[in-house]
């Protein structure tokens, strides 16, 4: 994937998350955290993620303790994450017209 | 027994599954164990339990359908117990408002998982595909590749006025498998799609799906319908050593002025009568040897007795076309014979129409003179 194609909302947040390297179950809660409790992201759909981001490069598997694997963001995976910060940003100055049109 | 089983709902039906396994739960009956179609339950306290069904999506040269342990990890961390899996399907379950949050939120991630699913139904239809190919290619070549589409038509034909019930109940048997794979094919299609467009599993399985059980269920109705005809045509057939004197429309050798022992085949078959009716024609298959100064006598008789005279004249190409020694049609001349409809004969076969029967005669004219067909033809005119 590169880093210039939008990214849905559930990759976003896990490589949020993931700065902080991390483990499937408290990947999630640190999801609800960062989103202020608007995405209870299923743990199905944190698993298929996982997989697919893994073999795309974004992120690597840390280190296993207790048969818990921890997975960290990868340097591309950084780059991907800033990309996609840098295209929202633009996309809400550009959707400001919207305020505008309000007042 | 505190163990009960019953048929679940096929592996497309995701979201059915899940309310059915949900609704025995509620009934007391706890699911312990799924197999291909039936599901094992333990009886107990009625629960209020939530199934949720994840598929494995293993690529496809990899015949493990496991999900991985730290998949079913998470699952559990969140609340969601591994229950139990067959093939593709994995079952995992949670108390009702456990808080558990749902597998998937997003369903277009999970459409991911049905590939595997959706690329096995629509693999199914090689195994059949091939051995049908395969069947036609060995019928070809055991039948001379010259016009076999022609001679499987008859073969069928054949088959239709011996085997009307069983042919019958092969038709409606594939028609029940045929129609079960292109269902599940477009079902898992269909799953696929929704949950690419976004369209989540509807868990309650509150969505019917009824309208192909019609045809589905005719089909496997009228299998069992014609399969119990073929049953009941097998048990009907009597078979008893040919008596001296012929209790039916069929010759003994007797008639042809050839007298002697009754004798048996190389094959030690003894003279013997097959008695039978399929829904089409009335049946005698006859065999009889006689050994006469160490000489052997010997005749195969089918007899076919139609409803209607153009059955029985329909019937005829299909006898040439299958018949044990000669070829085609062209194998036979047609001859004149005396009070009979029609007479052809080849080298060891005669066939011949009188009304709406049909005598197939297998019979080696050993008399320098073919005495013995001329005397076969008046015999059967004089049979009527």
């Amino acid at each position: 994937m590169s880093g210039s194609q939008p990214m849905t909302e559930a990759m976003f947040y896990i490589l949020l998350a993931l700065l902080k390297p991390g483990h499937g179950y408290g990947m999630m809660q640190r999801i609800l955290e960062l989103s202020g409790g608007r995405i209870h992201m299923g743990p199905g759909t944190l698993y298929g993620v996982l997989t697919r981001m893994r073999k795309e490069g974004l992120i690597l598997l840390d280190s296993e303790e207790n048969r818990r694997k921890n997975y960290s963001i990868t340097e591309e995976g950084k780059k991907a994450l800033h990309a996609e910060y840098q295209r929202l940003q633009k996309m809400v100055a550009d959707g400001r017209i919207l305020e505008e049109e309000n007042t | 027994m505190n163990r009960l089983y019953r048929f679940h709902p096929a592996d497309y039906a995701v979201g059915q599954t899940e309310a059915f396994y949900g609704k025995m739960a509620r009934k007391g009956l706890l699911l312990e164990k799924r197999g291909a179609y039936l599901s094992r339950f333990r009886k107990g306290k009625p629960e209020n339990k939530v199934y949720r069904v994840e598929l494995a999506s293993p690529s496809l040269l990899d015949d493990d359908s496991r999900l991985p342990e730290e998949q079913i990890q998470l699952y559990e961390e969140c609340g969601w117990k591994y229950t139990t899996s067959h093939g593709l399907i994995h079952v995992f379950t949670t108390e009702e408002n456990s808080g558990a949050p749902e597998i998937y939120s997003d369903p277009r991630q999970q459409a991911s998982t049905v590939k595997a699913l959706r690329r096995n139904y629509l693999l199914s239809w090689l195994p059949p595909l091939f051995l049908l190919f395969l069947n036609v290619l060995l019928y070809a070549s055991l039948t001379g590749s010259q016009n076999f589409l022609i001679r499987l038509r008859y073969f069928f034909q054949r088959a239709w006025v011996e085997e009307t019930a069983g042919l019958l109940a092969y038709i409606f048997g594939m028609a029940f498998l045929f129609f079960g794979m292109i269902y599940a094919a477009y079902r898992s299609g269909m799953l696929y799609r929704r949950l690419r467009k976004g369209i989540p599993i509807d868990h309650t399985g509150r969505e019917r799906h009824i309208l192909h059980r019609i045809p589905q269920g005719g089909f496997l109705l009228l299998f069992l319908i014609f399969l119990a005809g073929s049953v009941f045509q097998r048990v009907q057939t009597a078979s008893y050593p040919m008596p001296f004197e012929s209790d039916g429309p069929y010759l003994t050798l007797n008639m042809l002025g050839i007298k002697g022992e009754r004798g048996k085949s190389l094959q030690g078959n003894p003279s013997s009568v097959e008695k039978e009716q399929s829904l089409v024609a009335k049946q005698w298959h006859t065999f009889e040897c006689i050994s006469e100064s160490n000489t052997e006598y010997w005749m195969y008789q089918d007899i076919y007795s139609f409803k209607t005279q153009q059955q029985a004249a329909d019937f005829l190409t299909a006898l040439m076309y299958t018949a044990t020694f000669a070829d085609s049609p062209s194998d036979f001349t047609k001859t004149e014979a005396e009070n009979l409809d029609e007479a052809y004969a080849s080298d060891l076969e005669l066939l011949c129409r009188k009304g709406n029967t049909v005598y197939s005669i297998t019979y080696a004219d050993i008399s320098p003179d073919n005495r013995y067909v001329s005397l076969i033809w008046k015999a059967i005119a004089e049979k009527y």
